[in-house]
Order: C-alpha cells, then structure tokens, then sequence
C-alpha cells in the first residue's frame, strides 16, 4: 500500500495557554469527545492537577502554523501487592499470627509512572508518513516517539518514574505495540470500569526497574 | 482515588464509540479507574516489567523524534 508522505515536517510542542483558543477550533480529530476536550475541558484539567496539555504544531513558514496533535501527561502510579512471609520469630514476637492468623505481610506498593491521558491527532495528518534518516515512520510515530523521548529526559533530570501509562482505544493497540507498549493482563483487575473497550498498556522506562518482595 | 461523577465527556465518549472505529485519530484517552495487579499477579508483572527495558534501536528512533522536534522550534 502507499503511504502519503509529508516532505516537509517542522514539529514543535508548546504548553496549552489561553493564546491557543484559535487553533483549538480548527483541530479537528472526527471524535467529539477528544475535540470538546481539547475546547472545552483542558484548561480545567490543569486547574485540577487532572493532567497538562501540550499542543504538537507543524510551522509550515515563518506566519503559519498548523496544530497536528495534542496530548495530555499526568502523574500516576501502577499499584501491585507486595508480599513477604512473617518468619515464626517475627509473628510471635509481634503477635500478628497469633493474633489475625496471618502467614503473609502484604502491602500495596506503587510503581511510579507518567500516564498519557489523552493522545489525538487531526484528521488531515492521518496516514501521513515523514522519512528522516533511516526512520520512514507515521507522523503519529513519531509524535509518539517525541513524547516518550520527553517523558525518558523528564524521568531523568526533573521527576522520578518507572513507567509511561495509557489506556489504549482498541484500533491502537497495534500502534502502541509497534511502539513497544506491552499490555497489563486483563486479569490484573482494576477496581472498577466504566469502559470495557480500552486496554491499560505501559511502556518501561530504560534502566528503571522494579525491586520486588514476594515470597510463595 | 477519588471518584468522579459521570461528566459529559464521558457520555460523549459512550456517543462516539461506533465512530471511534473508523478513524485512528484517536489513540488514547482517560479512565475513571486504577489497575491495581492482584497479589498472585504482581511477581510475574514485576518479573515482565523487569525484563521489559526497551532496545536500543527504539530507543535511538525516539532520540531522532526527539532530535526532529528540537529542529523545528
């Protein structure tokens, strides 16, 4: 299949401002809900601490610009149960067995991560490709690929995390797992759902790794 | 966590389901959810996790994504 190509591709990335409102009503991504939400609810999410938006822009010359994407980057953390065995020692001495019978100390731990809450790009640069060096890559590629780049630097210089997190709609996991996303099991169940459809996937950050005890 | 009330982002979102098939504009959005790993889960999680660090050569390609946006401010 051919791609369409774009031959010149300028991308910069500028924190979402007020000065931004004229842009915001010519990005058009054909879901209603990413569209409001770039118009309507990004502003308040920063208000909230719900997540900051940067805007991905495409400067076509020295007047002109077009915004091609947004995303949405907040704090999180991926939780897991960290579980060791209370020696017979520790249990009666601290009467924990004696007390609540229990053979394990289990404590809800967390791995800190960068969530990606929303990622969206315009409709006119869908299926659009950008060769550089020996990447010939999809423009969401590589503003993907920019964003996780943000996220290794940001994990190294100004906040510490383990992981980049998202829910996935279901026409993307294969785009995430291309960009070498990997799936959290469904089974690994989450406390409550209001959609079915979108898979939680998370990406590692190099060299980060989790410390881990658990015994059987 | 902190429990949202259903807002109108959320019903819009339940509205645009069936054309949220067609186009790959959108890639990613919020959920009023944690994933928490189940106990018997979390060693092999953390064991995948662990195993998991990125390669190089994709690593390399988000530098050159990295180097492309510098290159356009």
């Amino acid at each position: 299949m051919k791609h369409k190509y774009i031959d010149n591709f300028n991308p910069h990335v500028e924190t979402l401002n007020r000065g931004h409102e004229d842009f915001l009503c010519k990005f058009h991504s054909e879901n209603f809900a990413f569209d409001s939400f770039i118009r309507q609810e990004a502003f308040s999410y920063v208000n909230d601490g719900e997540g900051v938006t940067r805007l991905v822009f495409d400067k076509i010359d020295e007047n002109h610009k077009n915004l091609i994407a947004f995303y949405t980057l907040a704090a999180t953390s991926i939780p897991f149960i960290s579980r060791i065995k209370i020696n017979n020692n520790e249990g009666k001495i601290r009467g924990i067995r004696a007390r609540f019978k229990k053979e394990y100390d289990e404590k809800i731990c967390g791995i800190s991560a960068i969530e990606i809450k929303m990622f969206a790009v315009d409709k006119n640069y869908q299926d659009m490709f950008y060769k550089m060096k020996e990447y010939d890559m999809p423009v969401s590629a590589w503003v993907f690929q920019s964003i996780l780049n943000e996220i290794i630097g940001m994990s190294n210089e100004s906040i510490g995390a383990k992981a980049v997190f998202l829910h996935s709609v279901r026409e993307a996991e294969d785009f995430y797992r291309k960009n070498n996303l990997v799936f959290i099991e469904k089974n690994m169940v989450p406390l409550h759902s209001d959609d079915d459809e979108l898979s939680a996937m998370y990406f590692r950050l190099p060299d980060k790794k989790i410390d881990m005890c658990y015994d059987k | 966590m902190k429990h949202k009330k259903e807002n109108a982002n959320n019903k819009s979102e339940k509205k645009t389901k069936k054309k949220e098939d067609k186009n790959m504009a959108v890639l990613a959005k919020p959920s009023n959810k944690i994933v928490i790993i189940s106990a018997d889960k979390s060693k092999k999680f953390v064991k995948d996790f662990n195993n998991n660090n990125p390669s190089k050569k994709f690593l390399d390609s988000c530098k050159t994504a990295g180097e492309l946006f510098k290159r356009g401010k």
